[in-house]
């Protein structure tokens, strides 16, 4: 019997107002283990071709991964997953926080929802109680008095995962909030769930988890407690959390400005993780278990851009500062605020702005569209307004509610060739021609436009040493040169795989990615202990390859093929203008096809062959 | 000898007391004594391993947003107008 879970699945039928209660399939969780995993592999079954992502027939899923709740060094982290409103492919999204181990600590492993509600509902979970209760009282609230709300009246020592107005309004890239300011930003599946008029996710546990090897299990913790505590990362990352990667990212040329037209931004000190902890910040923050600490809390003190709550992350910096032309910190600080509030995805948000930014300049788009708003680079005032626009779906806001791609279909006039996304979501604030992994990562994704599926950073800034333990020392130095396309394929194909299987666990990047400090061996051993199974690290490699390959299905069954995975023009065929990436572009198609045999899949289709699927039981 | 503009980063810009400044050196190794000259022993502790003599783990330098490791390391000859970095552990997205 697996150890270290809930052990139970809730099934919630929106149509009916049924909630069933399944154990969980000890087969399933050796075959995918839980988190993205389970997703992966319940949605893959369960979501009907052919269907509109906001429609009842939707299927979302939440689940934990098998180390959440445990002592594994930043183990909050929970994963949701749908067909996505903004990409219509596999939609999936993560955050840390306290509100997944409050789950696993009420029983649950994960929930799926089907159906919709016909009126607004909210889930209420306290241990083995489990209610449907009806959400007049919030919705139409945002994400802040949602959590209050609920707080006050179910115990102050719930856990509130929640959508805005912006997942009422389905706006295509809206956010699931929980733990108040974080965030499940990518894919829209904050839409879904407003599609299902299901507003919240209450949660109160007090129960127990039974660990397989209580006594190894604490030696091994503590080891690697010590070991996360040491890394030279650990006090950099809880002193500036990830703003500084502005600095870094400038310095680079990978700082996406001026929607992506170039990768430095001359005002980066206004905006950089510097600025911020010197003026703004009030106290780092640590979600469950988390010894590196890139949570922070900021306040502007002085109007208009007054406010107290979470920082903003480096993609919110880029996304509505560099990328929008906006140099104004306190603004960049206000809207990545507003946007918590009313639960929305920074990075689609302020890389949506920026496309009509752009399009503005060229002239595509006049004060006729927007209404007078004047979208001028770096109009700070403009790009707060939106943020309410857009969450409410008012006038031009209405418009950018759908993401750049949908709203480029629609204005036409040549507007297209400014959309910086990939399958129809934003790519976010890695500008690839400085980082040539990030633009395959970018391609190969499967929930479109993302850095997160691969998480590519090994050529980011010094891990030669990782490389080589990883790899072989034969890659070098070409793998670690960020510009260099050589063997960016068979490096993005090993990150994913161990990405995914890293979401399926529950633990964060931070400490299993950058810093690479944890690797399979270290999770093989930690299931062993934490759960009793015994995985080797191989069998853990298999099965982000599996859950790689279902994923691509998935898209597969819904049109994609290697026609898709493809990067927009100004990234392939544009030479990077200035700064140290100036001449670059992304050789895209060598690195695919390299990635392509890694993967087994056919390079002329990109689709999986059946000796692939065959090989990984899925077939 | 090159004029270079030398950029501090995070802790190593705390342990300086500047964002930047500019210095002359004719390679890395060069300028990284004109550093120690300048803000002396304590300061490059936080900079470098104290066995090795070089960069501490995940710190790096960067010429031009190029890693040294990438460049001639140590020697890598430096020129005027050159921008160097100095980042301590600092990664992601």
């Amino acid at each position: 019997m697996i150890k270290g879970i809930g052990g139970e699945i809730l099934w919630v039928d929106l149509d009916k107002s049924h909630i069933d209660k399944r154990p969980v399939d000890d087969e399933t969780v050796y075959k995918y283990l839980l988190g993205a995993g389970l997703l992966s592999k319940v949605l893959y079954e369960k979501i009907p071709l052919g269907i509109d992502p906001l429609s009842s027939k939707n299927i979302l899923g939440i689940a934990t991964g098998l180390l959440t709740a445990s002592m594994f060094p930043q183990a909050s982290r929970h994963v949701i997953a749908g067909l996505s409103p903004l990409t219509d492919i596999w939609g999936e999204s993560h955050a840390a926080g306290f509100w997944g181990p409050e789950l696993k600590l009420a029983g649950y492993d994960a929930i799926f929802f089907t159906g919709a509600s016909s009126d607004p509902v909210y889930l209420n979970i306290h241990d083995t109680e489990v209610d449907l209760l009806d959400a007049e009282p919030v919705w139409g609230r945002d994400v802040f008095e949602t959590d209050d709300i609920l707080r006050e009246r179910h115990g102050k020592q719930c856990r509130v995962l929640s959508i805005g107005q912006a997942g009422e309004n389905r706006v295509r890239f809206a956010a699931i909030m929980n733990d108040r300011d974080r965030a499940s930003a990518r894919s829209g599946l904050g839409a879904v769930m407003g599609s299902k008029r299901m507003k919240a996710v209450c949660v109160r546990g007090t129960g127990r988890i039974e660990v397989a090897q209580p006594k190894e299990y604490l030696r091994t913790m503590d080891r690697f407690y010590e070991r996360m505590l040491a890394n030279p990362f650990t006090p950099e990352r809880a002193k500036y959390g990830t703003t500084n990667l502005v600095e870094l990212m400038h310095n680079i040329g990978r700082l996406p400005s001026y929607n992506m037209r170039e990768g430095v931004f001359d005002e980066y000190e206004d905006i950089s993780g510097e600025t911020i902890t010197e003026e703004y910040l009030v106290k780092p923050r640590a979600d469950w278990s988390c010894l590196q600490r890139c949570g922070r809390f900021t306040r502007v003190k002085d109007r208009p851009y007054k406010y107290i709550g979470g920082s903003p992350e480096f993609e919110s910096q880029s996304s509505l500062g560099s990328r929008c032309g906006n140099r104004n910190v306190e603004s960049v600080l206000f809207s990545h605020h507003l946007a918590n509030q009313y639960g929305m995805d920074t990075i689609s948000l302020g890389a949506t702005i920026s496309w009509a930014m752009e399009a503005w300049e060229e002239g595509l788009i006049t004060e006729e569209d927007t209404g007078g708003l004047d979208l001028d680079w770096g109009n700070h005032e403009a790009i707060v307004k939106l943020v309410k626009m857009i969450a409410f779906r008012e006038g031009f806001g209405d418009l950018l509610a759908e993401g750049s791609y949908r709203a480029a279909q629609k204005i036409g006039r040549g507007s297209e060739e400014f959309v910086m996304a990939v399958k129809k979501q934003e790519i976010a604030g890695q500008e690839p021609r400085a980082q040539k992994s990030m633009g395959l990562a970018a391609v190969t994704a499967a929930r479109g436009a993302d850095h997160l599926y691969a998480f590519p950073v090994l050529d980011e800034a010094g891990f030669d040493d990782e490389i080589k333990e990883r790899f072989g020392k034969k890659y070098l130095p070409e793998m670690a040169d960020r510009l260099d396309p050589t063997y960016k394929g068979i490096m993005v194909k090993e990150c994913e795989d161990y990405m995914v299987m890293i979401e399926s666990v529950g633990v964060c990047k931070y400490g299993t990615q950058i810093p690479p400090e944890f690797y399979y061996d270290d999770i093989s051993e930690a299931l062993r202990v934490h759960n009793g199974i015994n995985l080797s690290p191989e069998e853990l490699q298999e099965i982000g390859e599996r859950i790689v390959n279902l994923n691509r299905m998935f898209n597969v069954e819904r049109g994609v093929t290697r026609r898709d995975d493809n990067l927009p023009k100004r990234l392939t065929d544009v030479p990077s203008p200035r700064g140290p990436a100036k001449g670059q572009v992304v050789e895209l198609e060598p690195m695919l096809d390299e990635y392509y045999r890694q993967r087994g899949w056919d390079p002329e289709t990109g689709i999986p062959t059946e000796q692939t699927l065959k090989r990984l039981g899925l077939k | 000898m090159a004029t270079v503009t030398v950029k501090f980063y995070a802790g190593i810009r705390e342990a300086a007391g500047m964002r930047s400044k500019e210095f002359e050196a004719e390679d890395i190794s060069g300028l990284l004594s004109s550093l120690r000259e300048k803000f002396g022993d304590e300061f490059m502790d936080v900079l470098l391993d104290e066995e090795t003599g070089e960069l501490k783990r995940f710190y790096s330098c960067m010429v031009n947003g190029k890693r040294i490791e990438l460049l001639d390391g140590y020697d890598t000859a430096l020129e005027d107008g050159d921008r160097v970095a100095f980042f301590p552990p600092v990664g992601g997205g």
